[in-house]
């Protein structure tokens, strides 16, 4: 007994096949390890499945064979599992593809990767992966040359399924009223639509077409909602993530900006307490030399208290990108004897030398004014964070076309941990000779200036007590 | 006549200070760090200590606290603050001074905290 449908799918005839020897129409069905199992079962009567594969015009087909026994003889079922089997081995390669997906750590990233996992894994024809933004569909990665923009509420089955967010299968996309014939689509016959959702949301949509109508099956739209899902849980966590991340930074900023306040309101108060005081002094005093001595300390801390304004509208210049510089062609020695002459005052109130070593014929393109300031707060702290009596080196060289100028101390000195934070707004510096008060803006200010220069600054020292050297460098300057 | 320490690191302030106490007939010494106060606690009497939270090397807050654990912890302790987190610091049981005085202060406040205490 034989039916039609195992002759079709094995491509025999009728006639050829009956009262024939098994293994002259299939040669496979005694090969030693079915004969094996033939013998079993009819030695125990217990029936057996076997699974074969044949290749009639190059398909691959399935079959599983069901062995019983019939009285001394056998019987065999076949059924024809192509369908079960190529579903089984897509969804292995989908799953040792969607390994590769975990390591992707941006949308970008991961719909390129799931691009690759459907065209190269799934070898899918014709693949487009569509953003859903704004009550719009966009074009995110494609198989096909043309890009469309098109609105939510529009025609065309993608539409549909990211309006219903369910995935939508269309054995025929010609019966289908809400399909539109695109200018490249013309052939193509059936159409999977799966989206891909976040916390609910379409916010991709997976798009896959072929020439054949009926030739996308269940079987796709099973493993397509499979990966489908996968991209919307990895969406999901990076979402997660970078929210997270965002709020962290958020929150150090709001603490950042509070600390700031807190330490710029202790330093207006400062000299604002002295101000205040001594005015009140001066107004009951009558003695001309004591009113005099009452208001110069008054003028003196009026002076610092607009340093200390200018500093924090710098310091906000830079952080909003606000500070402009004018820079123009300068000679260095003509900067640096200006900035050492100003400075002369305060070096001999402490007794202490400064050496200076700096090229001839050398002109810098800078902001003379801000190139002044950073130089003269760089040997200003070294003063005073120095003993009396000992020596500040200031230097200079060109080198790689960059100026580098230094000045070194035989100051407190640094730890690793204060350099780190020595160019950041009123750093808290934990050493015993420098309060918080002292140490303010002045160097976060330098930093900013040389950023807009385009160069660095930074600091060294072998450890507290041993002196340090503060290091910045500007790229433009002309040799003569 | 009572006796007034103040701790500022700021030389103006303590001038200022001074000025306006003695002026008052108190009599006035100045320190410019907790470990300068401490040693001069130590070694004079003293009846009254005004105190700056933001001083070189210990803080404020760490003298006001080996003063309260130490012989002198019944001392009057004014405190200069700049208002902010430094308030919510001070108000802590274990560090409560006796007074609080907001930079910058009138003379009038000044003296009318230092008398209350001293009475």
């Amino acid at each position: 007994l034989v039916n039609q449908v195992w002759l079709d799918q094995a491509g025999l005839k009728k006639e050829k096949v009956l009262n024939r020897h098994m293994a002259d129409i299939f040669p496979s069905i005694i090969e030693a390890g079915r004969l094996d199992v033939y013998k079993e079962v009819l030695r125990t009567g217990e029936s057996r499945e076997l699974q074969h594969c044949i290749h009639p015009g190059g398909k691959e087909t399935w079959f599983n064979i069901r062995v019983f026994k019939v009285g001394e003889g056998l019987g065999l079922i076949t059924r024809d599992i192509t369908k079960e089997v190529t579903y089984r081995q897509r969804l292995e390669t989908l799953h040792k593809h969607t390994v590769i997906l975990q390591n992707a750590d941006n949308e970008a990233e991961i719909v390129e990767k799931t691009f690759g996992i459907l065209v190269d894994g799934l070898e899918y024809e014709t693949v487009d992966i569509i953003k859903c933004e704004d009550g719009k569909l966009l074009d995110f990665h494609t198989t096909t040359p043309e890009t469309f923009e098109i609105p939510i509420t529009g025609p065309g089955i993608t539409a549909r399924a990211c309006r219903l967010a369910e995935s939508q299968l269309v054995q025929d996309t010609s019966k289908d009223p809400d399909y539109i014939l695109g200018t490249h689509e013309a052939r193509h016959r059936s159409e999977l639509v799966v989206p891909v959702l976040i916390e609910g949301k379409v916010k991709l949509l997976i798009n896959i077409e072929s020439k054949k109508p009926y030739s996308l099956t269940l079987e796709d739209k099973k493993l397509v909602e499979l990966l489908a899902g996968h991209i919307g849980s990895q969406l999901e966590s990076l979402k997660l993530e970078s929210e997270r991340i965002r709020a962290n930074l958020a929150e150090e900023m709001e603490e950042m900006k509070s600390k700031f306040m807190h330490t710029a309101t202790h330093e207006l108060r400062t000299p604002l307490t002295s101000m205040k005081g001594f005015l009140e002094l001066a107004i009951d005093e009558d003695e001309p030399e004591v009113l005099q001595r009452y208001l110069d300390i008054v003028y003196r801390n009026t002076q610092r208290l607009e340093a200390l304004t200018n500093d924090l509208l710098d310091q906000q210049r830079l952080e909003e990108g606000g500070l402009d510089i004018n820079p123009v062609k300068v000679d260095l020695i003509k900067l640096v004897s200006a900035v050492v002459n100003d400075l002369e005052p305060i070096l001999d109130k402490r007794d202490q030398r400064i050496q200076v070593t700096v090229p001839e014929n050398v002109v810098i393109l800078v902001d003379e004014m801000r190139f002044q300031e950073i130089l003269f707060n760089l040997l200003d702290n070294a003063s005073k964070y120095s003993p009396e009596g000992s020596t500040i080196w200031l230097s200079a060289k060109v080198c790689d076309g960059r100026l580098q100028v230094s000045v070194r101390d035989e100051g407190i000195g640094l730890s690793e941990e204060d350099i780190s934070k020595l160019f950041k707004p009123f750093p808290d510096i934990d050493n015993p000779v420098v309060s918080d008060q002292s140490v303010g803006l002045g160097l976060s200010i330098c930093k900013g200036i040389v950023e807009l220069h385009e160069g660095e600054i930074w600091a060294e020292s072998p450890g507290p007590g041993e002196g340090s050297t503060f290091f910045f460098t500007i790229s433009e300057v002309d040799l003569d | 006549m009572s006796v007034i320490l103040v701790v500022d690191d700021e030389p103006d302030v303590l001038l200022l200070v001074k000025t306006q106490l003695e002026s008052e007939g108190f009599q006035v010494y100045t320190a410019e760090s907790g470990r300068e106060a401490l040693e001069f606690l130590d070694k004079n009497k003293v009846d009254l200590l005004i105190l700056d939270v933001v001083i070189p090397g210990m803080s404020g807050l760490d003298v006001l606290r080996k003063i309260r654990s130490g012989e002198k912890s019944g001392l009057p302790v004014v405190v200069f603050t700049a208002l902010g987190r430094e308030v919510d610091m001070m108000l802590k049981p274990e560090n409560e001074a006796d007074a609080y005085l907001r930079k910058p202060y009138t003379k009038e406040e000044l003296v009318e905290t230092v008398r209350g205490l001293l009475e």
